[in-house]
């Protein structure tokens, strides 16, 4: 028993000592920020086109709002989907893509959407191999940050039994001493960010070299799996259709990871009837013309890819 | 699943309270169910091998306890050792001897499938192939008798703080332990719990964060110039003891917590004062396990050539020792450059202790451990580099001392963070030994125990680079 009481006061301790240590280097600035960026390299900066989505979102939902689709999936959704482009052909359409959104986390959200005051039609989500990767670290450090939905951040922090969810839970809540950058050039509206540049020499000298099957030891993750099922299930419940888009994919994409991610979703798929629109090879989408880097499409790329995606929907 | 992962330390704690629930001597039996079930997720193909493993030399210890011939028990020794080592060649070591078979093969025109390669490797295999021929080796020399229960001897092999990367445990002092395993005291539980957390704040805040520096050189080690490759073999050099000792350090506490003491595996390694010191600092279990098994014997069989024979016993010990490390040439150039090394000093001998007379002690034993540390710095380079195609790559940048790269290194890599690398190393250097002998002393304060394990706890929290699962020794 003396062990034990030794043990719980030392974790007691412990924590006292942890919060006391890490509230000081938060509030000491080192170079314009606090010490804490000094030696945690997992420390992304708040702000940025997600802090600015949530803002919208919030706004939006202040007063109830239908929404006809609500966009989620990595970066990839959040460059490639144009809401003004569906608004101009009469569909509303919200772009929750963010920065490396892992599946887990998309589940997330998707469970926040729609049980929150917005409501929406259809979830599509945007899926690609990286996002069926079971490491969440970077997609979990920029939505506990920057994510404008209060129970949000807690649920990625319990959901990944990671000590550095922890540590950026209380870097938002103890760290906010610097000012939100706010301005963002490339960030358009309702959540879309959109980038007018061609590929750079460089990428474009490598890909005269590049082979699409090169080998890959890509598996698509466990959790990532269950958590893609967990979507499917949530949106039957709340009676919400599911799309699953593949977005136009560059010659530097993987072939075979592609196809490994597509067996192992195709079945799932199929239990809940739901659709996938493979636009992976859109026609008239050439990477070195409509792409500004190996994944993601610029604004000419994204016109073509959203006018083959309304014609999908609307047949 | 790793020490440092919320699920081993869950397994840990039912595992650590079911054996304090259970009579002395039944305790073995949780272990030993503990134990089989830690190295069945690694799949159960490594378990059934471990099995087979264990079994084999059970078997071949109670043969060679029961045979009075000595010619037979030789025959027996040297079928189990062939056994052990063909297991040992088939799973680890074929895709080494298919790399030279191939480039035979392609001298010929002849190509082969790489169906060899697609063999598992089994976690640990040399680790706890090594600890059962220990114990053959052990009954043959009649150092200890035969074990007579299986289940105690089972465990012994499959230990699970062991089984993974060591320390190889020696059966004469690890089997007596596991009849009867006592309840641990309330001083040792927390001296454990001071060494665990020492081995996670060694691997979390030091070897991981040195781990983000140097990888990325060694992924691109063209083009760096010799400053930044200066600074690198130094961080290496730290990253790979404070991992691996880390790793020692926390599976000692863990047999502790479950009651069994097993073996230190370094001794401030870095403070020798030559290379023979310096192998009889690191890797205790397994420099000590091949001075037994290999270097003794070599050396008492060949003992008439005198001088030759030492040569003959260096060379084959640190053959073996390149060897064990892996299937790659890297390491049997690397165990063939210690074994040159440990010859330079053994033959120079009497030079060395001339020019030592001549100058002060104290400067000539500074003197000597810079050296033995720059040279150790160099040697690890075979141990990290994929290939030799790196090795002669990395020596070709070593000559080329452009002041511009290294400007380039620290701007990039940001000053005050290499300087906070630099000082935590040092620090590191300072207090580890003092550290770790206050951690030992009998009697010391519960507050100062608490308010050692806290600072620890908190230091890991709040600088440590959380994420990273594998130690580096998990590779062999």
């Amino acid at each position: 028993m003396r062990t034990l009481g030794w043990l719980i006061s030392t974790l007691l301790l412990t924590v006292f000592g942890y919060l006391v240590i890490y509230g000081l280097c938060c509030s000491i600035n080192y170079n314009g920020r606090p010490l804490v960026y000094l030696w945690s390299d997992y420390y992304s900066s708040n702000g940025g086109p997600t802090h600015l989505k949530s803002q919208e979102w919030n706004s939006h939902c202040e007063k109830y709002k239908q929404w006809d689709a609500v966009i989620l999936g990595a970066s990839r959704a959040e460059r490639s989907y144009d809401p003004q482009f569906f608004a101009n052909h009469g569909m509303e359409i919200f772009n929750f893509g963010t920065s490396a959104q892992s599946i887990q986390n998309s589940r997330i959200l998707v469970d926040h959407i729609l049980t929150g005051s917005c409501s929406t039609r259809e979830i599509w989500l945007d899926v690609y191999p990286a996002s069926f990767k079971d490491d969440a670290l970077e997609s979990s450090a920029d939505l506990i940050q920057n994510i404008g939905f209060v129970e949000v951040p807690f649920e990625i922090a319990q959901e990944n039994k990671d000590f550095r969810m922890i540590n950026l839970l209380l870097k938002r809540y103890f760290c906010e001493n610097g000012e939100v950058p706010l301005a963002n050039a490339s960030y358009k509206r309702n959540g879309y960010v959109s980038v007018d540049q061609t590929l750079s020499i460089e990428l474009k000298n490598k890909l005269k070299n590049f082979h699409p099957y090169v080998s890959s030891d890509f598996q698509v993750g466990e959790k990532s799996l269950k958590a893609f099922e967990s979507i499917l299930k949530i949106c039957a419940a709340h009676h919400v259709k599911f799309r699953a888009i593949v977005s136009p994919v560059s010659a530097f994409g993987s072939q075979l990871e592609m196809n490994r991610m597509l067996d192992s979703i195709l079945p799932v798929m199929e239990k809940y009837n739901s659709t996938l629109i493979n636009l992976s090879n859109t026609q008239g989408i050439e990477t070195s013309l409509h792409f500004y880097d190996e994944k993601h499409l610029n604004t000419n790329g994204v016109k073509l890819f959203n006018q083959s995606l309304l014609k999908c929907l609307t047949k | 699943m790793v020490f440092q992962s919320w699920n081993f330390i869950l397994f840990l704690l039912v595992v650590v309270v079911a054996t304090r629930w259970t009579l002395p001597q039944w305790r073995w039996l949780i272990l030993l169910i503990a134990s089989y079930f830690f190295y069945s997720l690694t799949g159960w193909i490594p378990l059934l091998l471990l099995i087979f493993s264990t079994l084999l030399t059970f078997q071949i210890g109670k043969w060679l306890g029961n045979e009075k011939d000595q010619k037979k028990r030789y025959r027996i020794l040297v079928l189990s050792v062939f056994i052990q080592i063909f297991q040992l060649a088939v799973f680890k070591y074929m895709g080494f001897f298919e790399s030279i078979f191939q480039l035979f093969s392609s001298w010929t025109g002849h190509h082969q499938h790489d169906a060899w390669t697609k063999l598992i490797l089994p976690l640990g295999i040399s680790f706890y192939t090594f600890q059962s021929m220990g114990y053959v080796f052990d009954v043959y020399y009649k150092i200890r008798k035969p074990e007579l229960h299986l289940g105690h001897y089972s465990l012994y092999v499959s230990f699970f703080p062991q089984i993974q990367s060591g320390p190889i445990g020696r059966s004469k002092k690890i089997l007596p332990q596991l009849s009867s395993i006592p309840t641990l005291s309330d001083d040792k539980l927390r001296y454990f719990t001071m060494l665990f957390v020492w081995g996670l704040m060694k691997k979390l805040v030091i070897a991981d964060r040195l781990g983000n520096y140097v990888d990325p050189i060694y992924a691109h080690p063209q083009g760096q110039g010799a400053w930044v490759w200066s600074l690198t073999l130094v961080m290496y050099t730290f990253q790979l003891y404070t991992d691996f000792s880390a790793y020692s350090d926390m599976a000692r506490a863990i047999a502790g917590f479950v009651g069994v003491e097993i073996p230190e595996n370094f001794m401030y390694p870095y403070k020798a004062n030559n290379i023979t010191d310096f192998w009889r600092r690191w890797h205790l279990s397994l420099s000590g396990w091949l001075r037994d098994y290999i270097y003794t014997p070599v050396m008492f069989a060949f003992k008439k050539y005198k001088e030759g024979a030492i040569v003959l016993a260096i060379v084959i010990t640190f053959l073996i020792c390149g060897i064990w490390h892996g299937p790659k040439m890297t390491f049997v150039i690397f165990g063939l450059v210690q074994a040159i090394l440990l010859l330079f000093e053994y033959f120079t001998k009497s030079i060395r202790e001339k020019i030592q007379s001549k100058i002060s002690e104290n400067i000539y034993q500074r003197i000597s451990i810079a050296l033995t540390f720059l040279v150790i710095s160099i040697c690890f380079i075979l141990f990290r580099a994929e290939d030799m195609k790196m090795v002669s790559s990395i020596g070709t940048e070593i000559l080329n001392w452009d002041g511009m790269l290294l400007k380039q290194y620290v701007a990039e890599k940001n000053l005050s963070k290499l300087l906070g690398i630099a000082t935590l190393i040092l620090l590191f250097v300072v207090f580890e030994e003092k550290m770790e002998q206050t951690m030992k002393q009998d009697g010391l304060s519960r507050w100062i125990q608490m308010l050692i394990v806290s600072t620890l706890l908190i230091l890991i929290g709040v600088t440590g680079v959380l994420g990273k699962e594998e130690f580096i020794y998990f590779q062999f």
